[in-house]
Protein backbone atom coordinates (compact mmCIF):
# COMPACT_ATOMS: atom_id res chain seq x y z
CA UNK A 1 0.00 0.00 0.00
CA UNK A 2 1.18 3.45 -1.04
CA UNK A 3 1.58 5.48 1.75
CA UNK A 4 0.79 9.52 0.54
CA UNK A 5 2.71 11.77 2.89
CA UNK A 6 1.89 15.60 2.87
CA UNK A 7 3.81 18.06 0.49
CA UNK A 8 6.00 20.49 1.47
CA UNK A 9 4.05 23.74 0.64
CA UNK A 10 1.08 21.97 3.00
CA UNK A 11 2.94 21.07 5.71
CA UNK A 12 4.35 25.31 5.52
CA UNK A 13 0.98 26.31 4.89
CA UNK A 14 -0.06 24.41 8.00
CA UNK A 15 3.06 26.21 9.85
CA UNK A 16 1.41 30.01 9.17
CA UNK A 17 -1.59 28.98 10.89
CA UNK A 18 -2.22 31.30 14.03
CA UNK A 19 -2.50 29.04 16.85
CA UNK A 20 -6.10 29.46 18.41
CA UNK A 21 -6.72 27.84 21.95
CA UNK A 22 -9.56 25.59 22.33
CA UNK A 23 -11.01 26.65 25.59
CA UNK A 24 -12.95 29.78 25.12
CA UNK A 25 -11.56 32.90 26.91
CA UNK A 26 -13.81 35.39 29.24
CA UNK A 27 -13.77 39.17 29.02
CA UNK A 28 -10.37 39.40 31.38
CA UNK A 29 -8.52 36.94 29.78
CA UNK A 30 -9.56 33.56 32.27
CA UNK A 31 -11.00 30.67 30.95
CA UNK A 32 -14.65 30.68 31.53
CA UNK A 33 -14.25 27.47 34.19
CA UNK A 34 -11.88 29.54 36.23
CA UNK A 35 -14.38 32.38 36.27
CA UNK A 36 -17.14 30.22 37.45
CA UNK A 37 -14.99 28.96 40.04
CA UNK A 38 -13.04 32.06 40.88
CA UNK A 39 -16.83 33.63 41.51
CA UNK A 40 -17.81 30.11 43.66
CA UNK A 41 -15.22 30.53 46.02
CA UNK A 42 -16.07 34.43 46.26
CA UNK A 43 -19.01 33.46 47.84
CA UNK A 44 -17.51 31.83 50.93
CA UNK A 45 -15.62 33.42 53.33
CA UNK A 46 -12.43 31.52 54.46
CA UNK A 47 -12.59 29.92 57.84
CA UNK A 48 -11.16 31.54 60.59
CA UNK A 49 -7.52 29.92 61.44
CA UNK A 50 -7.48 29.71 65.30
CA UNK A 51 -3.61 31.26 66.58
CA UNK A 52 -2.70 28.75 68.49
CA UNK A 53 -3.18 25.81 65.61
CA UNK A 54 -1.52 28.49 63.07
CA UNK A 55 1.70 29.24 65.78
CA UNK A 56 2.53 25.01 66.13
CA UNK A 57 1.81 24.76 61.97
CA UNK A 58 4.47 27.52 61.58
CA UNK A 59 6.73 25.63 64.51
CA UNK A 60 6.20 22.44 62.55
CA UNK A 61 6.70 23.94 59.51
CA UNK A 62 9.76 25.55 59.95
CA UNK A 63 10.88 22.41 62.05
CA UNK A 64 10.89 20.35 58.57
CA UNK A 65 12.09 22.86 56.48
CA UNK A 66 15.33 22.88 59.17
CA UNK A 67 15.62 19.32 58.53
CA UNK A 68 15.22 18.92 55.28
CA UNK A 69 17.84 21.57 54.77
CA UNK A 70 21.04 19.43 56.10
CA UNK A 71 23.06 21.62 54.91
CA UNK A 72 22.68 24.40 56.32
CA UNK A 73 24.09 28.05 56.80
CA UNK A 74 25.81 28.28 60.50
CA UNK A 75 26.65 31.67 61.78
CA UNK A 76 30.56 31.56 63.26
CA UNK A 77 29.53 30.65 66.69
CA UNK A 78 27.80 28.21 66.16
CA UNK A 79 30.67 26.59 64.44
CA UNK A 80 32.75 27.59 67.59
CA UNK A 81 30.11 25.93 69.78
CA UNK A 82 29.91 22.69 67.22
CA UNK A 83 33.61 22.10 67.77
CA UNK A 84 33.83 23.21 71.25
CA UNK A 85 32.21 20.08 71.99
CA UNK A 86 34.77 18.14 70.16
CA UNK A 87 37.82 19.31 72.32
CA UNK A 88 39.53 17.03 74.07
CA UNK A 89 38.44 16.61 78.09
CA UNK A 90 42.37 16.70 79.03
CA UNK A 91 42.39 20.04 77.52
CA UNK A 92 40.16 21.83 79.84
CA UNK A 93 41.43 19.79 82.61
CA UNK A 94 45.32 20.52 81.99
CA UNK A 95 44.29 24.36 81.67
CA UNK A 96 42.11 24.08 85.13
CA UNK A 97 45.10 22.35 86.59
CA UNK A 98 47.47 25.10 85.88
CA UNK A 99 45.59 27.79 87.35
CA UNK A 100 45.13 25.41 90.39
CA UNK A 101 48.92 25.25 90.68
CA UNK A 102 49.07 28.88 89.86
CA UNK A 103 46.79 29.58 92.75
CA UNK A 104 48.53 26.97 95.07
CA UNK A 105 51.58 28.66 95.22
CA UNK A 106 51.27 32.40 94.13
CA UNK A 107 50.16 32.90 97.64
CA UNK A 108 52.49 31.04 99.61
CA UNK A 109 55.62 31.40 98.03
CA UNK A 110 57.93 34.15 96.57
CA UNK A 111 58.43 36.12 93.43
CA UNK A 112 61.10 34.56 92.32
CA UNK A 113 60.02 31.11 92.79
CA UNK A 114 56.65 31.78 91.35
CA UNK A 115 58.20 33.86 88.35
CA UNK A 116 60.19 30.33 87.61
CA UNK A 117 56.50 28.67 88.00
CA UNK A 118 55.49 30.82 85.43
CA UNK A 119 57.76 30.34 82.89
CA UNK A 120 57.50 26.71 82.97
CA UNK A 121 53.88 26.39 82.43
CA UNK A 122 53.59 29.28 79.63
CA UNK A 123 55.35 26.66 77.77
CA UNK A 124 53.19 24.22 78.56
CA UNK A 125 50.29 26.30 77.42
CA UNK A 126 51.45 26.74 74.11
CA UNK A 127 52.13 22.95 74.15
CA UNK A 128 49.04 22.02 75.12
CA UNK A 129 47.20 24.42 72.54
CA UNK A 130 49.52 22.74 69.66
CA UNK A 131 49.27 19.33 70.51
CA UNK A 132 45.23 19.86 70.77
CA UNK A 133 45.12 21.26 67.17
CA UNK A 134 47.77 18.69 65.81
CA UNK A 135 45.54 15.87 66.47
CA UNK A 136 44.25 15.39 63.15
CA UNK A 137 47.86 14.32 61.72
CA UNK A 138 48.45 12.54 64.90
CA UNK A 139 45.41 10.62 64.58
CA UNK A 140 46.24 10.32 60.92
CA UNK A 141 42.66 11.66 60.19
CA UNK A 142 43.55 14.94 58.37
CA UNK A 143 42.69 13.07 54.97
CA UNK A 144 38.96 12.83 55.76
CA UNK A 145 38.80 16.01 57.69
CA UNK A 146 40.64 17.99 54.32
CA UNK A 147 38.10 16.42 52.41
CA UNK A 148 35.19 18.08 53.99
CA UNK A 149 32.89 20.74 53.55
CA UNK A 150 35.14 22.63 56.48
CA UNK A 151 38.92 21.68 55.57
CA UNK A 152 41.45 21.14 57.54
CA UNK A 153 42.85 24.98 57.48
CA UNK A 154 39.16 26.10 58.71
CA UNK A 155 39.52 23.33 61.42
CA UNK A 156 42.36 24.47 62.70
CA UNK A 157 40.92 27.70 63.05
CA UNK A 158 38.01 27.04 64.82
CA UNK A 159 40.21 24.90 66.94
CA UNK A 160 42.92 27.88 67.59
CA UNK A 161 39.62 29.87 68.75
CA UNK A 162 39.03 27.84 71.26
CA UNK A 163 42.02 26.97 72.94
CA UNK A 164 43.16 30.32 72.86
CA UNK A 165 40.32 32.02 73.96
CA UNK A 166 40.67 29.11 76.87
CA UNK A 167 44.65 30.09 77.20
CA UNK A 168 43.79 34.11 77.51
CA UNK A 169 41.35 33.45 80.34
CA UNK A 170 43.47 30.95 82.20
CA UNK A 171 46.59 33.96 81.54
CA UNK A 172 44.12 36.66 82.67
CA UNK A 173 43.12 34.96 85.72
CA UNK A 174 47.01 34.55 86.42
CA UNK A 175 48.03 37.94 85.11
CA UNK A 176 45.19 39.18 88.25
CA UNK A 177 46.74 36.65 90.71
CA UNK A 178 50.25 38.10 89.92
CA UNK A 179 49.60 41.85 90.40
CA UNK A 180 47.98 40.88 93.66
CA UNK A 181 50.78 39.76 95.41
CA UNK A 182 52.98 42.41 93.68
CA UNK A 183 54.46 41.52 90.57
CA UNK A 184 54.61 43.91 88.12
CA UNK A 185 52.75 43.65 84.56
CA UNK A 186 56.11 43.73 82.57
CA UNK A 187 57.58 41.07 84.68
CA UNK A 188 54.34 39.22 83.60
CA UNK A 189 55.13 40.06 80.22
CA UNK A 190 58.32 38.29 80.54
CA UNK A 191 57.66 35.37 82.52
CA UNK A 192 54.55 34.06 81.08
CA UNK A 193 53.50 36.03 77.48
CA UNK A 194 56.96 36.11 76.05
CA UNK A 195 57.37 32.81 76.34
CA UNK A 196 53.78 31.54 75.77
CA UNK A 197 53.58 33.73 72.69
CA UNK A 198 56.75 32.50 71.55
CA UNK A 199 56.64 28.74 71.93
CA UNK A 200 53.34 28.91 70.30
CA UNK A 201 54.57 30.91 67.15
CA UNK A 202 57.65 28.64 66.68
CA UNK A 203 55.19 25.65 67.36
CA UNK A 204 52.84 26.70 64.98
CA UNK A 205 55.34 27.34 62.49
CA UNK A 206 57.21 23.48 62.76
CA UNK A 207 53.35 22.12 62.53
CA UNK A 208 52.53 23.94 59.37
CA UNK A 209 56.10 22.87 57.43
CA UNK A 210 55.66 19.22 58.46
CA UNK A 211 52.04 18.82 57.24
CA UNK A 212 51.17 15.33 57.65
CA UNK A 213 54.59 14.11 59.04
CA UNK A 214 53.88 15.64 62.41
CA UNK A 215 54.17 13.53 65.50
CA UNK A 216 53.65 13.79 69.34
CA UNK A 217 57.69 13.75 69.95
CA UNK A 218 58.03 16.89 67.19
CA UNK A 219 55.00 18.89 68.68
CA UNK A 220 56.02 18.32 72.00
CA UNK A 221 60.03 18.98 71.23
CA UNK A 222 60.07 22.61 71.30
CA UNK A 223 57.61 23.72 74.17
CA UNK A 224 60.07 21.50 76.63
CA UNK A 225 63.33 22.97 75.14
CA UNK A 226 61.72 26.15 75.78
CA UNK A 227 60.15 25.25 79.00
CA UNK A 228 63.81 23.93 80.29
CA UNK A 229 65.54 26.87 78.66
CA UNK A 230 63.11 29.77 80.52
CA UNK A 231 63.73 27.82 84.09
CA UNK A 232 67.37 27.93 83.32
CA UNK A 233 67.75 31.35 81.46
CA UNK A 234 65.37 34.04 82.34
CA UNK A 235 66.13 34.43 86.23
CA UNK A 236 69.71 35.01 85.65
CA UNK A 237 68.80 37.52 82.35
CA UNK A 238 66.67 39.43 83.88
CA UNK A 239 68.45 40.66 86.48
CA UNK A 240 72.13 41.59 84.54
CA UNK A 241 70.15 42.35 81.56
CA UNK A 242 71.12 46.06 80.03
CA UNK A 243 71.07 46.49 75.98
CA UNK A 244 71.65 49.92 75.01
CA UNK A 245 70.53 51.49 77.94
CA UNK A 246 66.92 49.89 77.60
CA UNK A 247 65.45 48.77 80.94
CA UNK A 248 63.45 45.31 80.89
CA UNK A 249 60.43 47.47 82.03
CA UNK A 250 60.65 49.01 78.74
CA UNK A 251 62.35 46.54 76.44
CA UNK A 252 60.15 43.63 77.50
CA UNK A 253 56.49 45.07 76.54
CA UNK A 254 57.85 45.78 72.81
CA UNK A 255 59.50 42.43 72.25
CA UNK A 256 56.29 41.03 74.07
CA UNK A 257 53.95 42.39 71.15
CA UNK A 258 56.71 41.40 68.70
CA UNK A 259 56.61 37.91 69.84
CA UNK A 260 52.50 38.39 69.75
CA UNK A 261 52.50 39.36 66.23
CA UNK A 262 54.93 36.32 65.30
CA UNK A 263 52.16 34.08 66.94
CA UNK A 264 49.16 35.64 64.75
CA UNK A 265 51.09 35.51 62.19
CA UNK A 266 52.25 32.28 62.15
CA UNK A 267 48.74 31.43 63.25
CA UNK A 268 46.84 33.20 60.23
CA UNK A 269 49.77 31.46 57.50
CA UNK A 270 48.89 27.79 59.37
CA UNK A 271 45.11 28.58 58.89
CA UNK A 272 45.47 29.95 55.02
CA UNK A 273 47.41 26.98 53.74
CA UNK A 274 44.60 24.72 52.24
CA UNK A 275 47.29 21.33 51.40
CA UNK A 276 49.03 19.69 54.60
CA UNK A 277 50.28 17.20 52.33
CA UNK A 278 54.02 17.03 52.62
CA UNK A 279 54.87 16.56 48.67
CA UNK A 280 58.83 15.78 49.37
CA UNK A 281 58.09 12.82 48.56
CA UNK A 282 61.86 10.70 49.64
CA UNK A 283 60.39 7.51 48.67
CA UNK A 284 61.02 7.13 44.75
CA UNK A 285 62.68 4.04 45.32
CA UNK A 286 59.25 2.24 46.53
CA UNK A 287 57.62 2.63 43.62
CA UNK A 288 57.82 -0.79 42.71
CA UNK A 289 57.93 -0.53 38.45
CA UNK A 290 60.82 1.04 37.86
CA UNK B 1 26.63 15.51 36.41
CA UNK B 2 29.97 14.59 35.29
CA UNK B 3 33.40 14.79 36.79
CA UNK B 4 35.95 15.82 34.07
CA UNK B 5 39.47 15.61 34.37
CA UNK B 6 41.81 16.88 31.62
CA UNK B 7 45.22 16.43 30.90
CA UNK B 8 45.86 15.74 34.69
CA UNK B 9 49.73 15.55 35.84
CA UNK B 10 51.53 15.20 39.07
CA UNK B 11 54.91 15.59 39.71
CA UNK B 12 57.18 15.20 42.66
CA UNK B 13 60.39 16.45 41.76
CA UNK B 14 61.48 14.55 38.92
CA UNK B 15 59.16 11.87 39.32
CA UNK B 16 56.19 11.55 37.54
CA UNK B 17 53.65 10.02 39.78
CA UNK B 18 50.25 10.98 36.90
CA UNK B 19 51.04 11.73 33.85
CA UNK B 20 48.57 13.62 31.45
CA UNK B 21 45.84 11.74 32.59
CA UNK B 22 42.36 12.89 30.79
CA UNK B 23 38.75 10.72 31.74
CA UNK B 24 35.15 11.99 32.01
CA UNK B 25 33.78 10.14 34.64
CA UNK B 26 29.51 10.23 34.87
CA UNK B 27 27.42 8.58 37.16
CA UNK B 28 27.72 4.98 38.04
CA UNK B 29 30.78 2.80 39.71
CA UNK B 30 33.72 3.43 38.26
CA UNK B 31 36.64 0.35 39.68
CA UNK B 32 40.07 1.41 39.63
CA UNK B 33 42.73 -1.28 38.91
CA UNK B 34 46.32 -0.89 39.26
CA UNK B 35 49.25 -2.41 41.21
CA UNK B 36 51.10 -0.23 43.78
CA UNK B 37 52.38 3.27 43.05
CA UNK B 38 50.46 3.44 39.70
CA UNK B 39 49.30 6.47 40.82
CA UNK B 40 45.73 5.37 42.43
CA UNK B 41 45.90 7.03 45.60
CA UNK B 42 47.42 10.24 43.97
CA UNK B 43 44.75 10.50 41.67
CA UNK B 44 42.25 10.04 44.47
CA UNK B 45 43.75 13.00 46.25
CA UNK B 46 44.12 15.17 43.45
CA UNK B 47 40.22 14.31 43.35
CA UNK B 48 39.43 15.11 46.57
CA UNK B 49 41.32 18.73 46.02
CA UNK B 50 43.75 17.32 48.92
CA UNK B 51 46.78 17.90 47.16
CA UNK B 52 47.42 19.99 43.89
CA UNK B 53 48.29 19.01 40.46
CA UNK B 54 51.23 19.81 38.88
CA UNK B 55 49.31 20.29 36.12
CA UNK B 56 45.90 20.07 34.40
CA UNK B 57 42.47 20.34 35.76
CA UNK B 58 39.13 18.43 37.73
CA UNK B 59 35.84 20.16 36.78
CA UNK B 60 32.94 19.04 38.53
CA UNK B 61 29.66 20.24 36.06
CA UNK B 62 32.49 22.09 33.84
CA UNK B 63 33.63 24.07 37.21
CA UNK B 64 37.48 23.89 38.38
CA UNK B 65 37.49 22.04 41.82
CA UNK B 66 39.49 23.99 43.19
CA UNK B 67 36.97 27.50 42.27
CA UNK B 68 34.45 25.39 43.75
CA UNK B 69 35.66 25.32 47.05
CA UNK B 70 33.60 23.65 49.59
CA UNK B 71 30.80 23.45 47.48
CA UNK B 72 32.37 20.77 46.08
CA UNK B 73 33.51 18.95 48.86
CA UNK B 74 29.50 19.24 50.33
CA UNK B 75 29.09 16.44 47.44
CA UNK B 76 31.93 14.61 47.91
CA UNK B 77 32.23 11.47 50.28
CA UNK B 78 36.17 9.95 50.46
CA UNK B 79 37.52 7.12 52.02
CA UNK B 80 41.32 7.50 52.29
CA UNK B 81 43.40 4.06 51.98
CA UNK B 82 45.11 4.75 55.37
CA UNK B 83 43.31 6.39 57.83
CA UNK B 84 43.03 6.63 61.82
CA UNK B 85 40.65 7.72 64.37
CA UNK B 86 40.38 10.16 67.70
CA UNK B 87 41.15 6.58 70.15
CA UNK B 88 38.96 8.62 72.70
CA UNK B 89 35.88 8.76 70.14
CA UNK B 90 33.10 6.31 70.15
CA UNK B 91 31.22 4.95 66.86
CA UNK B 92 29.02 7.42 67.43
CA UNK B 93 30.58 10.23 68.42
CA UNK B 94 33.11 10.22 65.10
CA UNK B 95 30.10 10.46 62.81
CA UNK B 96 28.95 13.38 64.69
CA UNK B 97 32.02 14.45 64.32
CA UNK B 98 32.43 14.16 60.37
CA UNK B 99 28.72 15.42 60.21
CA UNK B 100 29.85 18.72 61.76
CA UNK B 101 32.91 19.26 59.82
CA UNK B 102 31.11 18.58 56.94
CA UNK B 103 28.32 21.08 57.79
CA UNK B 104 25.45 19.00 58.41
CA UNK B 105 22.35 20.02 60.84
CA UNK B 106 22.73 18.26 64.07
CA UNK B 107 19.16 16.71 63.42
CA UNK B 108 20.10 15.27 60.18
CA UNK B 109 23.41 14.42 60.81
CA UNK B 110 22.37 12.24 64.36
CA UNK B 111 19.34 10.35 62.15
CA UNK B 112 21.41 9.88 59.24
CA UNK B 113 24.66 8.54 61.67
CA UNK B 114 22.22 5.96 63.34
CA UNK B 115 20.87 4.72 59.69
CA UNK B 116 24.57 4.38 58.33
CA UNK B 117 25.83 2.57 61.50
CA UNK B 118 23.13 0.39 61.23
CA UNK B 119 24.29 -0.41 57.11
CA UNK B 120 27.30 -1.37 58.16
CA UNK B 121 26.24 -3.20 60.82
CA UNK B 122 27.87 -1.37 64.22
CA UNK B 123 24.99 0.12 65.60
CA UNK B 124 25.31 -2.78 68.75
CA UNK B 125 28.25 -1.06 69.28
CA UNK B 126 27.80 2.83 68.80
CA UNK B 127 28.67 3.63 71.97
CA UNK B 128 32.41 1.67 72.22
CA UNK B 129 35.42 3.41 71.89
CA UNK B 130 37.10 3.05 68.07
CA UNK B 131 40.26 1.80 70.30
CA UNK B 132 38.12 -1.08 70.47
CA UNK B 133 37.58 -2.00 67.17
CA UNK B 134 38.90 -4.65 64.51
CA UNK B 135 40.29 -3.33 61.75
CA UNK B 136 37.00 -4.41 59.96
CA UNK B 137 34.65 -2.70 62.30
CA UNK B 138 37.05 0.79 61.73
CA UNK B 139 36.59 0.20 57.75
CA UNK B 140 33.30 0.20 58.06
CA UNK B 141 32.72 3.20 60.70
CA UNK B 142 35.14 4.97 57.53
CA UNK B 143 32.43 3.78 54.85
CA UNK B 144 29.98 5.23 57.14
CA UNK B 145 31.20 8.73 57.21
CA UNK B 146 32.41 9.05 53.47
CA UNK B 147 28.26 8.33 52.97
CA UNK B 148 27.51 10.49 55.62
CA UNK B 149 26.58 13.71 53.33
CA UNK B 150 24.72 11.48 50.80
CA UNK B 151 27.44 12.72 48.47
CA UNK B 152 27.04 12.80 44.54
CA UNK B 153 30.95 11.90 44.07
CA UNK B 154 32.12 9.11 46.28
CA UNK B 155 36.12 7.87 46.29
CA UNK B 156 36.63 5.44 47.84
CA UNK B 157 40.86 4.13 48.24
CA UNK B 158 41.24 0.72 49.01
CA UNK B 159 37.88 0.57 50.78
CA UNK B 160 37.65 -3.49 51.26
CA UNK B 161 40.94 -4.20 52.66
CA UNK B 162 40.70 -5.49 56.23
CA UNK B 163 37.30 -6.91 55.69
CA UNK B 164 36.59 -10.47 55.71
CA UNK B 165 34.38 -12.36 52.64
CA UNK B 166 30.49 -11.28 54.41
CA UNK B 167 31.73 -8.05 54.80
CA UNK B 168 32.88 -7.44 51.39
CA UNK B 169 29.19 -8.48 49.85
CA UNK B 170 27.62 -6.73 52.47
CA UNK B 171 29.83 -3.84 51.35
CA UNK B 172 29.47 -4.07 47.44
CA UNK B 173 25.81 -4.11 47.92
CA UNK B 174 25.94 -1.36 49.81
CA UNK B 175 27.93 0.18 47.19
CA UNK B 176 25.54 -0.99 44.64
CA UNK B 177 22.48 0.21 46.56
CA UNK B 178 24.25 3.30 46.71
CA UNK B 179 25.47 4.34 43.11
CA UNK B 180 21.88 5.55 41.81
CA UNK B 181 22.94 9.05 40.67
CA UNK B 182 26.13 9.16 42.11
CA UNK B 183 30.20 8.96 40.69
CA UNK B 184 31.81 6.12 42.65
CA UNK B 185 35.36 5.57 42.05
CA UNK B 186 37.09 2.96 44.05
CA UNK B 187 40.29 1.64 43.79
CA UNK B 188 40.97 -1.67 45.26
CA UNK B 189 43.68 -4.96 44.26
CA UNK B 190 40.54 -7.36 44.71
CA UNK B 191 40.05 -8.06 41.44
CA UNK B 192 36.58 -9.63 41.94
CA UNK B 193 35.11 -6.42 44.09
CA UNK B 194 35.21 -4.29 40.77
CA UNK B 195 34.05 -7.23 38.73
CA UNK B 196 31.14 -7.60 40.93
CA UNK B 197 30.05 -4.09 41.26
CA UNK B 198 31.97 -1.43 38.34
CA UNK B 199 30.11 -0.74 36.02
CA UNK B 200 33.37 0.95 33.81
CA UNK B 201 37.12 -0.01 34.93
CA UNK B 202 40.03 2.42 34.72
CA UNK B 203 43.17 0.43 34.44
CA UNK B 204 46.09 2.51 35.33
CA UNK B 205 50.14 1.91 34.76
CA UNK B 206 52.87 3.93 35.56
CA UNK B 207 50.31 7.10 36.05
CA UNK B 208 48.33 6.53 33.17
CA UNK B 209 45.00 4.75 31.99
CA UNK B 210 46.05 2.26 30.05
CA UNK B 211 42.43 0.84 29.38
CA UNK B 212 39.13 2.35 29.96
CA UNK B 213 35.93 0.86 29.38
CA UNK B 214 33.39 -1.36 30.45
CA UNK B 215 34.42 -4.79 32.32
CA UNK B 216 33.61 -7.22 29.17
CA UNK B 217 35.24 -4.19 26.53
CA UNK B 218 38.34 -4.10 28.92
CA UNK B 219 38.57 -8.57 29.15
CA UNK B 220 38.05 -8.55 25.44
CA UNK B 221 41.94 -7.05 25.22
CA UNK B 222 43.33 -10.23 26.91
CA UNK B 223 41.32 -12.38 24.38
CA UNK B 224 43.54 -15.70 23.12
CA UNK B 225 45.85 -14.87 25.69
CA UNK B 226 45.18 -17.17 28.34
CA UNK B 227 45.91 -20.60 28.25
CA UNK B 228 44.74 -23.93 30.48
CA UNK B 229 47.16 -26.48 30.55
CA UNK B 230 47.21 -30.32 32.41
CA UNK B 231 51.07 -30.87 33.46
CA UNK B 232 52.96 -33.53 35.39
CA UNK B 233 54.32 -32.15 39.25
CA UNK B 234 57.83 -31.97 38.08
CA UNK B 235 57.08 -29.34 34.79
CA UNK B 236 55.92 -26.67 36.91
CA UNK B 237 58.68 -25.13 38.30
CA UNK B 238 60.35 -24.39 34.51
CA UNK B 239 56.75 -23.25 33.38
CA UNK B 240 56.64 -20.74 36.38
CA UNK B 241 59.86 -19.43 35.39
CA UNK B 242 59.00 -19.07 31.62
CA UNK B 243 55.62 -17.90 31.56
CA UNK B 244 53.56 -16.17 33.74
CA UNK B 245 51.09 -18.36 36.08
CA UNK B 246 47.45 -16.90 37.08
CA UNK B 247 46.21 -20.36 38.57
CA UNK B 248 47.44 -24.01 39.58
CA UNK B 249 45.03 -26.48 40.56
CA UNK B 250 45.61 -30.13 41.29
CA UNK B 251 43.54 -32.58 39.59
CA UNK B 252 44.65 -36.24 40.35
CA UNK B 253 48.58 -37.02 39.48
CA UNK B 254 48.44 -33.78 37.48
CA UNK B 255 48.36 -29.89 37.54
CA UNK B 256 45.71 -27.46 35.81
CA UNK B 257 47.55 -24.68 35.22
CA UNK B 258 46.21 -21.42 33.56
CA UNK B 259 48.63 -19.45 31.91
CA UNK B 260 48.65 -15.88 30.68
CA UNK B 261 50.72 -15.58 27.32
CA UNK B 262 51.20 -14.20 24.38
CA UNK B 263 52.17 -17.62 22.31
CA UNK B 264 50.59 -21.48 23.38
CA UNK B 265 52.92 -22.04 26.11
CA UNK B 266 52.30 -25.72 25.33
CA UNK B 267 51.30 -28.20 22.46
CA UNK B 268 47.95 -29.27 24.44
CA UNK B 269 47.20 -26.06 26.31
CA UNK B 270 43.75 -25.12 25.64
CA UNK B 271 42.26 -21.58 24.87
CA UNK B 272 40.02 -20.20 27.36
CA UNK B 273 37.73 -17.24 28.52
CA UNK B 274 39.72 -14.40 30.24
CA UNK B 275 38.45 -13.01 33.42
CA UNK B 276 39.48 -9.22 35.17
CA UNK B 277 41.91 -11.51 36.92
CA UNK B 278 43.89 -12.56 34.01
CA UNK B 279 43.66 -8.71 32.81
CA UNK B 280 45.14 -7.82 36.08
CA UNK B 281 48.08 -10.71 35.64
CA UNK B 282 48.83 -9.69 32.09
CA UNK B 283 49.37 -5.82 33.33
CA UNK B 284 50.78 -6.03 36.30
CA UNK B 285 52.45 -9.67 36.48
CA UNK B 286 56.06 -7.82 36.78
CA UNK B 287 54.25 -5.33 39.87
CA UNK B 288 52.26 -7.19 42.59
CA UNK B 289 49.64 -9.78 42.76
CA UNK B 290 46.01 -8.94 43.40
CA UNK B 291 44.74 -11.05 46.37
Amino acid sequence: MKISLPRREELIKDRRKPFRSKRRLSGKGLPEKDLELETLLKQYTPPEIRPDIRKSQITQLSADIRNTDYLPRQSFMEQILTHMSFISGWVWLSQAGMLFLIFYYIFQTELLLLNTLLSCLAPGLSLILVYEVSKSFRADIWEMEAACRYNLAQIFFFRLCILFGGDILVLTIALIAYRMVGGLLWQFCYYALLPFFLTGAVSLHVLRRIGNRCNSTVIAAVPLSVGILDFWVMPPVEKGFSFGGISLSKGIPIVTMLALFLLLYNTLKLCTKMHYLNENRKDHSAWNFE
Amino acid sequence: MELRIENLTKQYGTFIAINNLSAVLTCGVYGLLGANGAGKTTLMRLLCDIQLPTAGTICYDGENIREYGDRYRNVLGYLPQDFGYYPDFTAMKFLLYMSAIKGLSKSYAGQRSLELLDEVDLLQVKDKKIKTFSGGMKQRLGIAQAMLNDPKVLILDEPTSGLDPKERVRFRNLISSFSRNKIVLLSTHIVSDVEYIAGNILVMKKGEFIHKGKPDEIIHTVDGKVWECRVADREVPSLESRFNIGNMRTEGENIILRIISEEKPLEDAVNVTPNLEDLYLYYFSDEDHPQ
